[in-house]
């Protein structure tokens, strides 16, 4: 574990990705969208990682930090209080489990819920931290976001 | 959202600390089930025609759908086992089903899960709302909406700016969950735009830190908010309403009551875990447990499911094996700077001195509330405190409800006959109007002082008042050089107002419970009063840098009960640190070793703990001088630590799927009374002024 967080810690600052994706919006009253962060590290099981969401143009309110698709990553992660009084997202979460058990490739790893607030349409920039395996070694990935489309609760 | 400039902070050791915790807890998530219920009676609030209750209707279960848990098997987190009501007992459907409550302790700190599993029985949407209580020191820091599998993560906000997301939330059809402090033990969770048939559940985790009392460790988990008297004129209480009279009571808050013969099909499991140290003896005098002890240092204990009626503290004591505890340090170290709490006792040599002669006054609550078992309980230990006198003692007894009355103008010999007097007197104490407790202070407080006694005051009462500001303030001008010595009574008694008495008045705190020996913990508190106090504690830091411990007033040493502080530092860890202070008028002293900071394990509770300390004092500190606005503070310490306030709330919306139709209406989750308290004399009903006033 202990190396894992180093790799956590040491890679924090470097900018391994930054992407920006406008979010579509409808109507311009204080509304609720959610937007859905993904991981990809082609064939790499993913142990951990650490992002960075803000929103350089609209104003948004964060209402939520939900959980990803693979089972390692259900759990909501865990975010940045410091951060999230400007509004900007830091997640972070790690996996202990088996290499067998981790996602590879394209894997959605949570999902943050937001009210827009005013007539601007918010545009989102992304920035993966770091991306690591269960080694504790950083691995290269691809962070992205999009917007996400209705859930059913299961 | 605006960028901010500069570095981007990441998540430190503690936010892994906190990866780690939270990843390697016991989750537990539960697909609802769902109730049948015709139309019937359920709170304020619109009403869907034909659908749900209205203010006035009855309701009854018809049909349920879901089975009880079978025969002999435990209750599971999150099963909800159905229990078996008295004949005559109504259910009432509700939209909270079962609490699930999942403790693991560690040292003397606590980290508790509680998952609230809420449900709609009816056929309209709803709002849930939920009061409910928590210890007192409890820093919630962590927040989950549940929706069947999907988990969200809720956002700790400014309170007002939570309610506002909550409010537009709700407004919009989306289902939201929000989680605001009304005390420091007393909170409330709205769920909103339930949809019937559907389930939310909501996990809150929270640490605290255990009380220590002769060589006993306490762990307690409050079940149910005791109904609160509020003085005339007050408009910041927490009301006390019956079933379907929400927002009757003309206080912010109100906690709607179950009427007599009426049953919630709310339940609680609860599971305690012990691990560290071997663990010599546990008793729970409150509650049927079981109990398993997978090895020498890890012993599990269990509610039994069928005592799961959330109607009184759950009050687990345990003590552990080996020596006499020993002064000891605990430490952790992070990003945000160093942490430490110090657990005190005095020496041994303390046992051997004379105490100073007493001067007892012995304040007794006889308000409507403590009608009946409570006020037994108190007068049985008055009685014995009054038998326990030395002869160079002198003794006061003040009574309050509506007013308060005492014994003789001033503070009478302990001499056999004033004694018999006092017994009488005692006797013939009856409980009946409301607990207008300013009174009880100022009677107690504000006379000379004796100079040749140290000024002893015993509270007893269940502290159902909403007024906690007032008292405290109250108590705090008046003081002096008196001691307070807080005996909570009953069985779900409000454990803020009496623990922050007697930290207040650097006394200590006891709890008498409806199934406790009255005589017995009057006299252990005797046999502790009869020691002599250590005085006047100071601690020689040496090169550490240490800054805000708390609490800032250090408390007296008593035998038996360990002196707890915690505070920041800056520096290389001592070996030891020096504590002195006066002991029968000598002055006296000795180290607490600290762990080797290389070797020392981590204690990543102690930053929230420290943050919730100073938090409350600075809450007391607002009391104390209202001008004095210190909620800027507040807000901003619990923002940066990520943790509930009574300026921060949590907030969670599921914002990818908006619900149809109006948010419904909004549906009190009504609570028994507590165990042995009487609802007609405690409950307000408009309906019957008298009794009301009464109170």
């Amino acid at each position: 574990m202990n190396r894992l967080a180093r790799a956590l810690l040491s890679a924090a600052c470097i900018l391994a990705l930054s992407k920006a994706e406008q979010v579509p919006t409808a109507g311009k009253a204080d509304r609720f969208r959610v937007v859905d962060v993904f991981i990809d590290t082609q064939a790499q099981p993913l142990a951990a990682y650490q992002v960075e969401l803000t929103a350089p143009a609209g104003t948004v309110r964060i209402v939520g930090i939900e959980g990803g698709d693979p089972e390692v990553f259900r759990d909501p992660p865990h975010y940045d209080p410091l951060a999230m009084q400007s509004e900007r997202v830091i997640l972070a979460a790690f996996s202990t489990a088996p290499e067998a058990r981790l996602p590879a490739g394209r894997s959605r790893v949570a999902s943050v819920h937001f009210q827009v607030v005013g007539d601007a349409e918010p545009s989102f920039a992304v920035r993966l931290h770091v991306a690591a395996s269960a080694a504790g070694t950083r691995i290269p990935a691809q962070a992205t976001i999009t917007p996400a489309t209705e859930r059913t609760a299961k | 959202m605006r960028r901010r400039s500069g570095t981007a902070p990441v998540l430190g050791w503690a936010g892994l600390a906190a990866l780690v915790l939270a990843l390697t807890g016991c989750y537990s998530s539960v697909a609802p089930r769902s109730l049948t219920a015709i139309p019937g009676r359920a709170g304020a609030g619109p009403t869907l025609p034909g659908s749900l209750p209205a203010p006035d209707e009855e309701l009854w279960v018809i049909d349920r759908a879901d089975s009880p848990a079978p025969e002999g098997e435990p209750a599971a987190p999150g099963s909800g086992t159905l229990l078996a009501r008295p004949p005559g007992e109504k259910e009432v459907p509700l939209p909270l089903r079962h609490t699930d409550v999942q403790a693991s302790i560690s040292a003397h700190l606590a980290t508790v899960r509680v998952t609230q599993q809420f449900t709609n029985p009816y056929d309209g949407k709803i709002e849930a709302v939920y009061v409910f209580p928590l210890p007192h020191n409890a820093a919630v820091h962590e927040f989950l909406m549940v929706i069947g599998e999907r988990r969200i993560r809720g956002i700790i906000r400014e309170r007002a700016e939570a309610e506002r997301l909550y409010h537009d939330a709700r407004s919009q059809g989306y289902v939201a969950s929000l989680l605001t402090q009304e005390r420091p033990n007393v909170f409330t969770q709205a769920v909103a735009n339930l949809e019937p048939g559907r389930g939310v559940d909501i996990q809150l985790t929270y640490f605290h830190t255990l009380a220590y009392d002769d060589g006993w460790y306490e762990f307690v988990f409050p079940m149910v908010v005791g109904p609160r008297f509020n003085p005339p004129g007050s408009s910041s209480g927490i009301g006390a309403v019956p079933r379907g009279a929400s927002g009757s009571s003309g206080q912010p808050t109100d906690v709607s009551y179950l009427g007599p013969g009426e049953r919630s099909g709310h339940d609680i499991a609860l599971r305690v875990e012990l691990t560290g140290v071997p663990i010599e003896e546990v008793a729970c005098r409150t509650h049927a447990i079981a109990r398993e002890a997978s090895a020498t240092d890890r012993l599990t204990v269990t509610l039994d499911p069928a005592d799961g009626v959330p109607n009184r503290d759950f009050v687990l004591r345990y003590r552990v094996a080996g020596e006499r505890p020993k002064a000891q340090a605990l430490t952790h170290r992070d990003e945000r700077g160093g942490f430490f709490t110090l657990m005190l006792f005095p020496p041994q040599l303390a046992g051997g001195l004379p105490r100073q002669p007493l001067e007892l006054v012995f304040v007794l609550d006889c308000s409507g509330s403590m009608s009946g078992r409570p006020l037994d309980q108190a007068k049985a230990a008055v009685r014995e405190g009054l038998r326990s006198l030395g002869p160079a003692d002198t003794f006061q007894l003040i009574r309050f409800s509506n007013t308060a009355s005492q014994l003789g103008p001033r503070p009478l010999p302990a001499t056999p006959e004033h004694i018999g007097r006092g017994l009488e007197h005692l006797a013939g104490l009856r409980s009946e109007g409301g607990t207008f407790m300013l009174h009880g202070i100022r009677a107690a407080l504000d006379f000379p002082a004796d100079p040749e006694r140290l000024r002893f005051v015993v509270f007893l009462t269940d502290g159902y008042i909403g007024n906690e500001v007032e008292i405290l303030a109250e108590v705090r001008q008046r003081l002096g050089a008196a001691r307070i010595f807080s005996f909570g009574v009953g069985s779900a008694v409000n454990r803020y107002l009496l623990e922050h008495l007697a930290r207040l008045g650097r006394g200590a705190v006891a709890y008498l419970g409806l199934n406790d020996d009255g005589a017995d913990v009057m006299s252990r508190f005797f046999a502790r009063a009869s020691q002599p106090v250590m005085t006047d504690l100071t601690i020689d830091w040496g090169k550490l840098g240490v800054t805000d411990v708390f609490p800032e007033r250090t408390p007296d040493l008593f035998v038996g009960r360990p002196v707890l502080l915690t505070g920041r530092f800056t520096g290389k860890l001592p070996a030891t640190v020096k504590v002195s202070g006066r002991c029968g008028g000598e002055l006296m002293g000795f180290m607490v070793p600290f762990p080797a900071e290389t070797s020392a394990p981590r204690y990543p509770a102690l930053p929230w703990a420290w943050a919730r300390l100073k938090i409350a004092e600075l809450a007391d500190a607002s009391a104390l001088d209202p001008r004095d606005d210190h909620a800027g503070e507040i807000r901003q310490l619990a923002l940066d630590y990520g943790l509930l306030s009574a300026f921060t709330a949590f907030v969670a919306v599921d914002a990818s799927r908006r619900t149809e139709g109006e948010h419904g209406v909004t549906v009190p989750v009504a609570v028994p009374v507590p165990d042995g308290v009487r609802y007609d004399t405690t409950v307000v009903d408009e309906d019957q002024p008298a009794r009301t006033a009464d109170r």
